[in-house]
């Protein structure tokens, strides 16, 4: 298999975003997922663009635009949709991110992922 | 209560947007709008992002380089008509470095502006018209600003009159050699069309890189051909410097610290020349291969 390039964190969100989002992913609904996934932390439209182009540059994503619609004022929106090579490198971040949150767990016990109780973390002297 | 920007506000924020990506920006905007002020500060928060991403996108090391060395080199080849040293005894480097940098900024500019299927002659022109005329408006404003920075007059109408053609021709050149980078990336499964096309531009990309490279090579040589029987070898000059020796009476500091500067600078565009040779080689590499696999295919 070939070797994909590492993803940076905000990549990984927008990439996931637009994985959950399925056939409705385009600027606006992306950038409130996104936000949705960093909370509190707010994330700009601005920064979300800048992320989609150099994901579509890589291969990672790819775009196409809708037709106009009247509540966005007569114009189309741009859809993206995530290309093999994305998934894999999605994927890859994933089993990354996996094997530290298992390396972590061992020493502080299981991490506060929402929907698991209280963290209760583990000091070992 | 208002449901869609005002007209004006939206009108402003679209001649902000490259084309490439106004359409569905200002709907997103649009489909974000609240209020007046929300909508502004929204604006203001994801256009210079835009821009930038476009500048990005659409920006080339390589015609950026060749940009520049044509620049230079017109330049330099127009202060010969105030004498071999005009550059150093005027300290003409600085000026002419302003000058470069309004022309370059353009070009950059305008790259992320334009329409990529655009491939005429007017809108060439236009560019360099445009670039040229912003370089002597900025003369102006350094009159105002700052004297000492102000290019000899006669030296900047001579180096835009050289540089109109050379300019021309480079982005004529550079316009019908272009592909969308769009269309680069993604090179998972790409056809063997599209792999000889890819290959194409790569090759002929390096070609003009390298000559470029050379060109200003021979510049910086020729520019700082007098030091050389003084400063070379530069390491004795150096040791005996540090050993306490005087250097020798002719040796201009600033004269040096120039050449150096130059040598560095395309010592520093060689890398970027092997990595393009490199890109080059291996686009032709994906041609051949895929060529391989389909005459395997049919044997």
């Amino acid at each position: 298999m070939a070797k994909t390039d590492s993803l940076g964190q905000f990549e990984q969100l927008v990439l996931t975003a637009i994985l959950a989002l399925g056939d409705k992913a385009y600027g606006v609904t992306i950038q409130e997922k996104v936000e949705e996934f960093s909370k509190p932390k707010s994330v700009s439209l601005g920064a979300v663009y800048v992320t989609l182009d150099r994901l579509e540059d890589k291969g990672l994503i790819s775009s196409w635009l809708s037709d106009p619609t009247p509540e966005r004022g007569g114009r189309s929106k741009r859809y993206y949709r995530l290309e093999g090579l994305g998934e894999r490198a999605l994927q890859e971040s994933l089993t990354t991110a996996q094997r530290m949150v298992a390396a972590v767990e061992e020493v502080w016990g299981a991490l506060p992922i929402p929907g698991r109780k209280k963290w209760k973390p583990i000091r070992q002297n | 209560m208002e449901t869609h920007p005002p007209e004006l506000i939206e009108a402003i924020v679209e001649k902000l947007i490259p084309p490439a990506c106004r359409e569905h920006v200002l709907g997103d905007l649009c489909e974000r709008f609240e209020s007046r002020s929300q909508y502004v500060l929204d604006a203001l928060r994801t256009v210079p992002f835009v821009i930038a991403s476009q500048v990005r996108r659409t920006f080339d090391i390589a015609v950026f380089l060749s940009e520049a060395s044509a620049l230079y080199i017109g330049f330099a080849a127009a202060s010969l008509a105030g004498g071999p040293g005009f550059l150093y005894d005027h300290s003409a480097f600085l000026p002419i470095a302003l000058v470069m940098a309004v022309v370059l900024i353009v070009f950059t500019l305008r790259d992320a502006y334009a329409d990529r299927n655009d491939r005429s002659e007017q809108r060439a022109a236009f560019d360099v018209w445009l670039a040229l005329a912003l370089a002597y408006a900025s003369q102006g404003s350094m009159r105002l600003l700052h004297p000492q920075w102000l290019l000899p007059a006669w030296l900047m109408s001579l180096g835009v009159v050289i540089n109109l053609p050379v300019l021309f021709l480079l982005r004529r050149f550079v316009q019908n050699n272009r592909t969308d980078p769009a269309a680069v990336a993604g090179a998972a499964a790409a056809s063997l069309d599209e792999l000889k096309r890819r290959a194409v531009w790569a090759h002929s990309r390096a070609w003009t890189l390298n000559w470029t490279w050379l060109a200003l090579s021979v510049a910086v040589f020729y520019s700082t051909v007098n030091l050389l029987s003084l400063a070379f070898p530069f390491v004795f000059l150096v040791l005996g410097w540090f050993g306490g020796r005087p250097l020798p009476a002719t040796f201009n500091t600033d004269e040096f610290t120039l050449s150096l500067a130059g040598f560095l600078v395309v010592c520093a565009c060689w890398f970027v020349l092997r990595s393009v040779n490199r890109r080059a080689a291996q686009a032709l590499q994906k041609e051949i291969d895929e060529l391989d696999k389909q005459e395997r295919g049919k044997s």
